[in-house]
């Protein structure tokens, strides 16, 4: 940045660019809320209409009263809430272990975590499901949540920012006798919170919006969620748009919300200063 | 103890001198369904308490698994030995990935034997392979042309019209006012295929399965279709969401379609309520078959059912009892492929958004002459290379004959390969 | 208690501090690789095999050693698509990822309130289901009536046609940078959250300008999540699928068609199970190439500090 420009200048400019970016996002989000209150024939109408000539909330009524949303929503959170405190502590307990600890085969073992977030689901997934069945994880929920809950991509993340915590506030614990697990837990653990929040939100994310795995190991409509139901909203033969989207809004409020909530942890940071003192 | 242990061997022989057959038959029957669309899981679960009254031992599961998705799953199935379902929906555009090796469906050529008078066997070309039947249709899905009736009428031109040249004549009108007569994919082999099954065409293949796709009948069709759309006849909006605007915009005079396609329409250009009515499809010489057939799906019963027999009768129970057929055009509006019941009177009732025309009669009209069609194993292969073709004769890549020569010598090869 | 096992106790705990450090990473890092191991080692493997074959899914197999690897080498649409996907690759790395770091930068800087705002905002895309975005999307880049035809039209400029084979790869790119440009923001912030303000305090006294104290202070302390978000982005534009899918069905003439895709073609609707897994292994190994290439590039394999 010049330093010529003044910061009133470089406020706006960044405010403008900001804005801007923002609002080309927002658009279609926003687009898509006033077409959950719309016609079916209002959504494809030309021009399009912000708000609805004729607003109403058929489409959420029928997305309790006849796809049961509530149902497959509570589902879809019981898998999301196992799934994410599970891999927070296992991606990050790995991740520290490949931050922190030199052993042999490190490089070699991390080259094949990486190797593991590179196969392509579509590449296994028929021998996939065939182990599926033969594990008789068919229709459970521990076969949905099983197999990705140490996911490469976690620990990775983790391992990351696990490389900033400073090695001498590990030794210092060591020196006061400390258990590596325990110096995982309280002090290494506490120091990545930022990077904590952020992967809880991408967990459950990730498992919220899941939809082919479940989708292989869930058969019972009872134990089915929510994108897989959202799935057969629209298809060759039924277009339920307005419904669909009324669907997608509801289910984002769940990760908004956890968003929300922990977003103060994105911005804490690594207070290397109060660690020192 | 002992004489309670006796008592029951006595009894499990006794039984068993009795016979399995008796027993088994008499025991419970659990039949799983996979479907996708819920209008198929509503017509299932709402007929299912009147077949429990004719077969009280069998129970009908129904699993509703998305588009896609199902068919993906019935793979796995298939390859891991286990798992598939006594009976599944094959939607037609998925069918010859089934058909390949040695299929996972059993043929149901004896089964549908009896119904061969009833059942429009016509419809039966989708599923076949071989000679062997893979799959029984739920819809007759006759094509029609949709229309506005107020277009054609302010613009002099009176329907139906006999002849598809007749046709080409008389949208010049239209072509006038900015207005195409019909509309048509350019980039998908969709309506193409309907018009090639209209033309006496048995498809991508002939009854041997040998590719005709660079045969000179498939070759005239492309270039005279290629015409329609060069003269401003048809127009190719390229998009569903195209098409019903400049339907909505009166930009769109006809196009041809299946049953569920007025389904569509009324959906999605709703605002022009009373203006479309629907014709047989000119012909392509006097006399020449007026309709055609786009879309179905089958019920198929798969090798790894133990309950092949009840699954039959389960299907017999839902397709040909008239009352079920009724039932589920009402849920889903796809007209039977079953001769004795297209004059029920439910299915010929006026229509206010078709200007209370009974579609009903047009579509029991037209049901004899849904024509016949080959597909078999290659029939992905071969969609998917034809519609890459049309879309590079449509935007004058190569010439009609290039692109199809080519599509045929590429899916020849991919055959060869296996 | 005996006084031996006192010994012996001793003796374990002993052997166990000087192990401890030993044994604790692998115990650490045990549920990956056994879960690994099970769900996908097994599973890769088999579908080697199948490679290795011709097959669709019933029936008997035919072997045919290396034939679907020498058939994809000259396989036109698999050439096609895989230079498809290449350009999406290109694309992620030359808009989405300039834009995340410029969006967290300006986030993260003391210039800028209402930062959750922005957070929450360029997040939001994300969280809106697939099926649900490329609806809105289809609406947006429609050729006769699209948002963006009719923003052109009011400037006078005429219609393009979005989702034909010159521009449905820019409208692929465009949905996808859509999408996952918060994503990556979110990544760069947490990169640059956890960069001591101590260094900025000291260049600050040394009297180090905004783009020295960028250059030479922000850049390199954002290398580790650089790297993450570099094999990552990597990773997604080589396995995209489901927006060139659901935006043009890999079309018109395959021209937005990616090598998942062909792939989920010929191993699922086409049925040749040993082909597709070719593709797959195909596909595999390029990720896995391109990424051992990016952690060289960025150092990863230098010996520890």
């Amino acid at each position: 940045m010049d330093s010529t420009l003044t910061v009133r200048a470089q406020r706006t400019i960044a405010y403008g660019f900001l804005f801007f970016i923002l609002i080309s996002m927002a658009t279609p989000f926003v687009w898509m809320i006033s077409n959950t209150i719309k016609e079916q024939s209002e959504i494809f109408q030309m021009p399009p209409t912000l708000i609805p000539d004729e607003p109403h909330l058929r489409n959420y009524v029928s997305l309790f009263e006849d796809f049961d949303f509530h149902k497959h929503f509570l589902n879809s959170a019981f898998i999301a809430v196992v799934h994410t405190a599970s891999h927070l502590f296992l991606a990050s307990l790995a991740g520290f272990a490949f931050a922190k600890y030199s052993f042999p085969l490190k490089n070699f073992l991390f080259l094949v975590l990486l190797g593991s977030m590179m196969v392509p689901l579509y590449t296994i997934f028929i021998p996939l499901f065939v182990l599926v069945i033969r594990l008789g994880l068919v229709d459970s929920y521990a076969g949905v949540i099983l197999p990705g809950v140490a996911g490469a991509f976690g620990i990775f993340f983790m391992k990351q920012s696990m490389e900033a915590v400073p090695g001498e506030l590990l030794d210092s614990a060591r020196i006061d006798g400390a258990s590596e697990f325990r110096i995982y837990w309280q002090i290494a653990l506490p120091l990545v919170r930022p990077a904590l929040a952020v992967l809880a939100v991408l967990a459950f994310m990730g498992s919220w919006n899941d939809f082919v795995w479940p989708l292989v190991v869930l058969r019972s409509r009872e134990l089915q969620t929510l994108p897989v139901v959202m799935a057969g909203m629209v298809n060759l033969y039924r277009m339920e748009y307005g419904v669909v989207m009324a669907a997608s809004l509801l289910s984002t409020l769940p990760i908004l919300l956890l968003f929300l909530a922990l977003q103060k942890q994105f911005v804490q940071g690594l207070t290397v200063g109060a660690i020192k003192s | 103890m002992n004489t309670a242990r006796q008592f029951f061997v006595l009894l499990l022989t006794v039984s068993m001198l009795l016979g399995a057959g008796t027993a088994s038959a008499q025991d419970d029957v659990t039949l799983t369904i996979w479907t996708f669309g819920s209008f198929f899981t509503d017509f299932y679960e709402g007929i299912e308490a009147n077949y429990k009254e004719i077969a009280p031992h069998v129970s009908i599961e129904v699993e509703e698994i998305p588009y896609g998705q199902l068919y993906d799953n019935l793979q796995g199935a298939f390859v891991a030995g286990v798992g598939a379902p006594d009976i599944v929906d094959v939607e037609q555009g998925v069918i010859s990935r089934f058909l390949k090796g040695e299929p996972g469906l059993i043929a149901l050529n004896d089964l549908i034997a009896p119904h061969e008078d009833d059942y429009i066997m016509a419809k039966t070309g989708l599923y076949a392979h071989q000679g062997a039947i893979y799959g029984i249709d739920h819809c007759l899905c006759p094509v029609v042309l949709y229309y506005r009736h107020d277009i054609f009428a302010d613009a002099g031109i009176e329907m139906p019209i006999a002849t598809w040249d007749e046709f080409v004549d008389a949208a010049a009108a239209l072509t006038e006012q900015g207005i195409a007569a019909l509309v048509l994919d350019d980039r998908s082999w969709g309506d193409f295929y309907i018009l090639l099954l209209q033309s006496g065409s048995p498809g991508f293949f002939d009854a041997e399965g040998n590719v005709i796709v660079d045969s000179a009948e498939t070759i005239a069709l492309l270039e005279w279709y290629l015409g329609l759309l060069e003269s401003g006849v048809a127009i190719a909006p390229g998009d569903s969401q195209s098409t019903y605007g400049l339907m909505a915009e009166g930009k769109i005079a006809a196009r041809a379609g299946a049953d569920w396609y007025g389904g569509f329409i009324k959906n999605n250009v709703a605002d022009t309520e009373g203006l479309w009515r629907a014709a047989p499809l000119p012909a392509f010489e006097e006399g020449g078959a007026r309709t055609s057939t786009h879309g179905g799906t089958a019920y198929s019963i798969t090798q790894q059912s133990e309950h092949k027999d009840e699954a039959w009768s389960f299907i017999e129970f839902a397709l040909f009892n008239e009352d079920n057929k009724i039932f589920e055009f009402e849920v889903n509006n796809l007209l039977p492929p079953v001769l004795s019941h297209l004059d029920n009177e439910a299915l010929l009732g006026p229509d206010p958004y078709f200007d209370n025309q009974s579609l009903g009669e047009l579509f029991l009209e037209l049901a004899p002459e849904v024509p016949h069609q080959a597909r078999g194993p290659w029939f992905n292969e071969a969609s998917t290379l034809v519609g890459n073709a049309i879309f590079e004769a449509v935007q004058g890549e190569k010439t009609a004959e290039q692109a199809l020569n080519d599509a045929a010598e590429e899916l020849r090869r991919q055959i060869d390969f296996g | 208690m005996s006084s031996a096992s006192i010994v012996e106790e001793r003796g374990l705990r002993a052997w166990w501090s000087r192990s401890e450090r030993k044994i604790v990473p692998y115990a650490f890092i045990s549920p990956f690789y056994i879960l690994f191991i099970v769900f996908s080692v097994g599973p890769l493997f088999y579908a080697l095999y199948l490679s290795l074959h011709r097959w669709p899914g019933t029936g008997p197999m035919r072997h045919v050693g290396l034939g679907n690897y020498t058939y994809l080498a000259g396989d036109p649409v698999f050439l096609k698509s895989l230079w498809n996907t290449v350009y999406y690759a290109i694309g992620a790395f030359l808009f989405i990822l300039p834009l995340a770091l410029l969006l967290a930068l300006l986030i993260n800087s003391t210039l800028i309130r209402m930062k959750s705002l922005f957070r929450i905002g360029y997040f939001l895309p994300i969280l809106t289901s697939t099926v649900a975005a490329t609806i809105m999307f289809l609406l947006i880049f429609n050729n006769q009536f699209g948002l963006i035809n009719q923003g052109l039209a009011s400037l006078g400029i005429p219609a393009l046609k979005w989702l034909d084979e010159e521009l449905v790869k820019i409208s692929v790119l465009a949905v996808v940078t859509w999408r996952y440009t918060g994503i990556n923001v979110l990544y760069f912030l947490t990169g640059l959250q956890s960069i001591p303000p101590e260094l900025y305090e000291a260049a600050q006294v040394d009297g180090a300008g905004t783009w020295a104290q960028f250059r030479y202070i922000t850049l390199p302390q954002l290398r580790p999540i650089a790297l993450f978000v570099g094999v990552v982005t990597m990773i997604g534009s080589f396995q995209l699928f489901a927006e060139p899918l659901l935006l043009a069905n890999g079309g018109p003439n395959d021209a937005s068609l990616t090598i998942a895709n062909y792939l989920y073609r010929m191993g699922f609707t086409n049925a040749k199970l040993g082909y597709g897994s070719a593709i797959g292994w195909v596909l595999a190994l390029i990720i896995f190439g391109l990424s051992f290439f990016q952690l060289y590039l960025f150092g990863a394999f230098r010996k520890e500090d």
